[in-house]
């Protein structure tokens, strides 16, 4: 069967893909291994903008202080109460989605510019207030192991971590081509045409707001379980701007965004560094890129580059044909 | 007020309009409108620009409120049902200005209503579950044969936004139809619309109404399209209706050519 083979050769595309990168961490050494961790990490914030900005049009400058709430209440759960890792991963998922529906509340009213403002004001007050409530103190986060496989080493850290970020980049995948994806998609293209054709918009936009959350949340808990703390440094409004720029730059509506994305956020700074330009320079590139990208590649870095290998494809084929 | 609506007194008709009135601040949109449209027939809404009846078609879809009267849907008030929920009791709609799923293609702006139709959640999406793959080949197959129907089928896999206008208004009529209604409510199909274009939309519309059984209320400023598809029409002016009956009764009456003398609707009405 012709769909059977494809997916064959799809699983084997992944796990040697995944063997490649398992390599390549194995052999850079621990620094460079552990930006490859935090890259699969950020990819999973960044995938958490794919659902909410590319997939239903919203704008969120809320998602490092989600990412911040899942890691910080797997700490506490974990530090405070002493419950496994494996307890409070799930909880934590589950409590920020609660979390992301309620910020979602406003945008079924407000959009655009407004809603980008008020999720910028509930940004400040998770940054100001919520965080440094005594419950979510820095806490020390020790690595578990799972059914026997200890995650203490750091490549098994690695595994994990992008092994999530594949899980869950083939799961959005499958909710962007199937009806859940056309329906969010017809929100974001012309809303009341969406209801007037029978959509919930309501529900569709609440349960992209929940997806986006658990996504942001479940990658707080990775930071936690990468770089052995859970501390509020690392989830400012600043952190939310940067994510946002990036999944525009990328291309906001493609789940590869989210690979790519990862990948600049961790590695950008140290390839400056590596050049002689300096790390602190990296946001001058993503607003510099931001701008080219508006005005040269619309829909974003990893659009444009299928569009180069669709086309690419097409003259290999007709040069195939000819022959 | 030349009303000469037949409804039998013992069939409910589909959709009945009685006394509504909106207004927007001072100004009165709509004033004590009302009509009865029965089941099958194709009921034409005319009036001069700004006499109300986008409002009245908003109204009847939920995007806005009345300030007075009532909408009886299959005998039912319509109040208090949100909009969703209309599309799902079987009242469609197309707009004036188009409003189509433009970053998707021809063939999934159909398939949105289809599925939403379909009971399944967004966890059968994400892993691909069986029930997910059949629910959408069947959307695939029912939005096809809607294409098929609106002769859109060799367009099925370009992008909405990239079509012409004219090619824009049919996946319009296509999405509207593919929710399966009773009551399909066309605002200004024909505008945008060539000659042959809409020739073909007037072929197209009794075709629909009959084989689909739907029930169709048009606007439309074309009055050659008007009087030739409807069964009955009702004139509005100034949020007022000023004239119902069959277009022979409407075209001739005395209040109709005045509300439209010196518009254009005037000298083609008058020619015919």
């Amino acid at each position: 069967m012709r769909f059977d083979r494809q997916l064959l050769v799809r699983a084997a595309m992944v796990i040697g893909a995944f063997d490649v990168l398992y390599l390549l961490a194995d052999h850079v050494g621990a620094n460079y291994r552990r930006l490859m961790t935090l890259s699969a990490v950020d990819g999973l914030l960044v995938l958490s903008l794919v659902v909410l900005t590319g997939f239903v049009g919203q704008i969120s400058f809320v998602q490092a202080e989600l990412n911040g709430f899942g890691g910080l209440l797997a700490g506490a759960m974990i530090g405070r109460l002493h419950w496994s890792f494996w307890v409070a991963l799930p909880l934590a998922v589950v409590a920020s989605v609660a979390v992301g529906i309620v910020v979602g509340v406003p945008a079924l009213r407000l959009r655009g510019l407004i809603l980008g403002v008020v999720t910028i004001a509930l940004a400040l007050a998770f940054d100001a207030w919520v965080f440094s409530l005594d419950t979510f103190k820095a806490q020390f986060i020790d690595r578990p192991s799972l059914l026997g496989w200890d995650l203490s080493d750091d490549r098994a850290t690695f595994a994990f971590c992008l092994a999530v970020l594949a899980g869950c980049a083939w799961m959005v995948a499958n909710l962007q081509r199937s009806k859940t994806g056309r329906m969010l998609a017809s929100i974001r293209d012309a809303e009341v045409a969406a209801r007037t054709s029978g959509v919930d918009v309501t529900r569709a936009k609440l349960l992209a707001f929940g997806i986006s959350a658990g996504l942001a949340g479940l990658a707080g808990v990775l930071l936690d379980l990468t770089i052995g703390t859970a501390d509020k440094q690392s989830f400012t409004l600043l952190i939310s701007l940067n994510i946002a720029a990036v999944v525009i730059l990328m291309g906001p509506n493609r789940v590869a965004s989210a690979f790519a994305g990862g990948i600049f956020l961790r590695w950008g700074s140290e390839i400056l560094d590596k050049v002689g330009v300096g790390g602190k320079y990296l946001n001058v590139v993503l607003g510099v890129g931001l701008i080219v990208q508006l005005i040269a590649a619309p829909e974003g870095v990893v659009g444009q580059f299928s569009h180069i290998r669709a086309a690419a494809g097409r003259s290999l084929r007709r040069r195939v044909a000819a022959t | 007020m030349s009303s000469s609506e037949m409804t039998s007194p013992e069939e409910t008709p589909l959709l009945e309009v009685r006394e509504l009135s909106i207004s927007f601040g001072g100004l009165q949109a709509l004033n004590q409108v009302s009509f009865a449209v029965e089941e099958g027939e194709i009921f034409g809404l005319i009036g001069p620009n700004g006499a109300g009846k986008t409002t009245l078609f908003n109204c009847v879809s939920g995007l806005i409120q009345a300030t007075s009267g009532v909408i009886h849907y299959e005998g039912q008030p319509l109040d208090g049902l949100p909009i969703h929920a209309r599309s799902l009791v079987g009242i469609a709609r197309t707009f004036q200005n188009l409003n189509l799923f433009h970053g998707l293609t021809v063939l999934e702006n159909l398939m949105v209503p289809v599925e939403v139709r379909q009971r399944r959640g967004f966890i059968a999406d994400a892993f691909r579950a069986t029930r997910s793959r059949f629910g959408e080949s069947q959307a695939r197959e029912e939005a096809g044969a809607i294409l098929h129907l609106l002769h859109l089928g060799d367009l099925r896999d370009v992008m909405a936004g990239e079509l012409p206008v004219g090619l824009q208004r049919r996946v319009e009529l296509g999405r509207a139809v593919a929710q399966r209604p009773r009551l399909l409510l066309l605002d200004e199909p024909a505008s945008g619309l060539d000659g042959r274009e809409t020739a073909e939309l007037g072929a197209l519309l009794p075709r629909i109404a009959r084989q689909l059984s739907v029930t169709i209320v048009l606007v439309d400023h074309d009055m050659a399209l008007v009087m030739r598809v409807c069964d009955r029409i009702c004139a509005l002016d100034f949020g007022q209706v000023i004239a119902m009956g069959t277009p022979a009764e409407v075209r001739n009456d005395p209040t109709v050519m005045s509300a439209y003398l010196g518009a254009s609707g005037a000298v083609q009405v008058a020619q015919r």
